[in-house]
């Protein structure tokens, strides 16, 4: 018997849900067929068989999250087990199975016969009652109580539902939205400044490169904050909650929002000081392509230190951005527009930098803006190529 | 409808889901084409283990040192104690079937249509039919005239020399009850062992003890032809013929489904089984099948647990079989029993380290309790004195969840045969 184990997915990826199992029991697989959809806080990932073999049980259900390296397949294959085996008792086992093919799925908790048929005459499902002795072992109490706590799952007011009302439950990539959204809301204390910066640079530069190589308005941004940054380093940190210290982290990995069909994602420009602003460009363009096409590699996704949000494309002068946790800042691009600076009308856009105000104080935050406004109403002087 | 519940075939899965309907106060019809009862009780494990009872208590006093002892049997005087035995069980059941309001009705019952059943030319409605036509020997063509478990069971006489055609459980029980009554014993097993079904560490103990009582066991071996004159000459391709004036056929059985009106319903087949799903249901929902025609192992007990699934079904209490423990059982010598799950971890002990199975003067076999990684026990495989009465309490561990270290700590009484379970549920570490 080969027991498959959730494999190491990415740096400081510790668990996954399974979404979905591309196999059942009895299907035989060959090595490197795809078994199971493991969604992490980043990325969903598609896990290779390890060995050819036949299917004999998943191990954790599907919505159910595992941790790495916890079992959640078995399969029987002629390559060397990895199960562990006894001392003694190596006899191979002989085998004497009585096997009745019924449509029913019985699953294999340890409960008594009785109390596997009164759950079922009160229609619950073994699988997802807790047991209560620590020996795993489901009790007739156990379903009572399983099913007494069940209609308190459902708080009434808010669910009523009249006539055309449609209920979301947050799943897939909405679900690690909804969660990182109110993990960052929940823990950070956020504060929000505003400035307006003059753009006319920026936009002959596009115009000045237009049709001989590419070069993105975000981009722009992107380079501007890691410019910024060396005098800043405090700005580009990640916040850890275990001990409650911050890290700053000497690699500036932008993180750039981008819509995709599923939701927001977060792509990652690394070591961003180490490119240029047409590397950074042609990045964001194939990985923002790849977002939309479902082809993200979980490398695209994850590591980022400080996040740049650009809905400014889509509208609004002005917004106030959540903080992609764990990191300490984020910078909003808002729509373009114009402003009266110093008497005179200039065309540009208003910059919103939201901060973690434990570590990051108003001083300093418009200290950091004020860098950033300098660096990218002058952009060759800093940015260059 | 005239009927809550018709029952085609009144076999062990029949008449106790019958029972079970009928004291919940459903009005069931009963159909029976030969005895109430059906194989097992009339001519399978009832009257098999009257006949090795009686092989085992003589064979005990002639092995047992220091006892000497003229005896004689007289097969008619005993048949008729069996068949006392037999209709003493089977009466009881049908007597009870009948006070308990069911209608029994004797002739060949089938199905007219999903809500009809036909015998002897009436026509009855019931809301559900259960279909319980059990199994028949396999037959071959060309091979008439022998003896199958009816006949063999119902000899009056002890043959001189027995052949049995199949090494399978019913060939090998018969084998070794006549044996043990004096027969001179050839059983011709086409696969490379006997009780080719069964665990071979169980089937090997089995068969060590069949040669050391003297039974010649042919293994690999195709019986080519059966011929009668007489006496019965039969001839085994690559070796010489033989004579013997008794031949037991036992080379399997097959599902009974002739002229049960099934395939005018379209009812979908499983082989020459009757699908079922978890409920007992046939594609057709208000049909049921169970025992041996619905497949799986052809055992009496599976055909109660059936009958207990199907009659909590048409009860309207959800239910659906789970076989994770179904034991078998086979009453040789020793008696070797099986239930659940095998696995690559166990623990075996022998009898010889059974205190009371020597007190037996029983020394072959062994107690082996199979278990998981968290010590749960999966199964066992048990080759003793009484086997098949405690193989049940690993069926209960295996039921119920229990650890080898549930059933170890579980006081035994001493000295009993089912100690062998507690000292091979004793971890090593």
């Amino acid at each position: 018997m080969y027991t498959v184990s959730l494999p190491p997915i990415g740096e400081g990826i510790q668990e996954g849900e399974i979404v979905k199992w591309n196999v059942k029991p009895g299907d035989t697989v060959k090595k490197d067929d795809e078994l199971v959809e493991v969604m992490t806080d980043k990325i969903t990932v598609k896990i290779p068989s390890p060995v050819a073999g036949k299917i004999v049980k998943t191990l954790v259900s599907e919505g159910e999250t595992a941790m790495i390296g916890d079992a959640i397949l078995e399969i029987d294959s002629p390559d060397e087990s990895n199960s562990p085996t006894g001392e003694k008792n190596v006899e191979p086992a002989p085998k004497q199975e009585v096997s009745i093919n019924t449509d029913e799925k019985i699953s294999n908790v340890k409960a008594t016969p009785a109390v596997r048929a009164y759950a079922r005459s009160k229609n619950v499902d073994l699988l997802k009652v807790k047991p209560s002795s620590p020996d795993g072992r489901i009790t007739k109490e156990d379903i009572d109580s399983f099913t007494s706590q069940k209609p308190v799952e459902a708080p009434k007011p808010a669910s009523v539902a009249h006539e055309g009302d449609e209920i979301i439950t947050p799943t897939g990539i909405r679900k690690i939205i909804f969660d990182k959204m109110t993990k960052s809301k929940q823990i950070i204390p956020h504060f929000t400044i505003t400035d307006f910066i003059d753009t006319n640079n920026i936009e002959k530069s596009i115009k000045q490169y237009a049709g001989k190589r590419y070069l993105s308005f975000t981009a722009f941004f992107v380079k501007a904050v890691s410019a910024a940054f060396k005098d800043f380093p405090k700005l580009n940190a990640v916040y850890n909650e275990n001990n409650k210290t911050y890290t700053i982290k000497k690699t500036y990995n932008i993180g750039v929002a981008v819509d995709s069909p599923t939701g927001l994602t977060v792509v990652v420009v690394r070591d961003v000081a180490s490119k240029s602003i047409f590397q950074i460009s042609d990045e964001i363009k194939d990985m923002a392509e790849r977002a939309r096409t479902g082809k993200l590699q979980l490398q695209d996704v994850q590591g980022s230190t400080f996040s740049v949000t650009n809905i400014g494309s889509i509208g609004g002068i002005m917004a106030t951005p959540i903080i992609n946790y764990p990191e300490v800042a984020i910078l909003e691009v808002n729509s373009r527009t114009s402003a009266f600076v110093n008497g005179e009308l200039k065309q540009g856009l208003y910059l919103t930098l939201a901060c973690d105000h434990r570590l990051i104080d108003g001083a300093e935050a418009a200290r950091f803006l004020g860098r950033l406004k300098e660096v990218l109403e002058y952009p060759l002087l800093y940015i260059g190529d | 409808m005239d009927f809550d519940a018709a029952f085609i075939g009144s076999g062990a899965g029949g008449y106790y889901s019958a029972l079970r309907l009928l004291k919940r106060k459903k009005k069931v019809l009963i159909i029976e084409k030969e005895k109430f009862g059906g194989e097992c009780l009339n001519y399978g494990c009832i009257p098999s283990k009257a006949l090795i009872e009686l092989s085992e208590g003589i064979e005990y006093l002639k092995d047992m040192p220091g006892v000497s002892m003229n005896y004689s049997i007289d097969m008619k005087e005993w048949q008729k104690w069996k068949q006392s035995v037999v209709t003493r069980i089977t009466g009881g059941a049908e007597k009870l079937c009948l006070s308990l309001g069911a209608k029994i009705v004797y002739g060949k019952g089938s199905i007219k249509d999903r809500n009809t059943v036909t015998v002897n030319g009436t026509d009855y409605s019931a809301e559900n039919i259960i279909i319980d036509t059990g199994s028949v020997p396999v037959k071959i063509n060309g091979i008439d005239d022998v003896y199958y478990n009816r006949e063999i069971l119902a000899m009056e006489n002890i043959p001189e020399k027995l052949v049995i055609i199949g090494g399978g459980y019913i060939g090998i029980e018969m084998g070794t009850a006549f044996r043990k009554l004096g027969s001179d014993v050839y059983i011709v097993e086409m696969k490379d062992r006997i009780l080719p079904e069964i665990e071979e560490d169980l089937a090997r103990e089995v068969d060590k003890k069949l040669r050391k009582l003297g039974v010649k066991i042919m293994t690999g071996s195709r019986v080519q032809s059966v011929k009668k004159n007489g006496k019965y000459t039969v001839a085994i391709e690559g070796s010489e013929s033989m004579e013997a004036d008794t031949v037991l056929m036992s080379v399997g059985r097959v599902p009974n489904t002739a002229d049960t009106g099934i395939e005018k319903l379209g009812i979908q087949m499983d082989g020459k089984f009757i699908h079922t799903d978890g409920h007992k249901r046939t594609s057709v929902p208000n049909i049921y099948a169970i025992g041996d025609v619905s497949g799986g192992p052809m055992l009496a007990h599976k055909a109660f647990y059936d009958g207990y699934v199907a009659a909590e079904n048409i009860l309207g209490n959800d239910t659906v079989v789970d076989y994770r423990a179904l034991p078998f059982v086979v009453y040789t010598d020793p008696e070797i029993a099986f239930t659940g799950k095998s696995g690559a971890k166990y623990n075996k002990v022998p009898v010889l380290a059974n205190p009371r199975s020597l007190t037996m003067n029983q020394k072959e076999g062994f107690f082996k309790i199979y278990y998981d990684d968290d010590g749960s026990i999966t199964g066992a495989g048990v080759a003793a004195p009484r086997s098949s009465e405690s193989i049940t309490e690993i069926s209960l561990a295996v039921e119920s969840g229990l650890s080898i270290d549930d059933l170890f700590l579980t006081i035994h009484p001493h000295p009993t045969v089912s100690e062998g379970l507690k000292d091979a549920a004793e971890r090593n570490d």
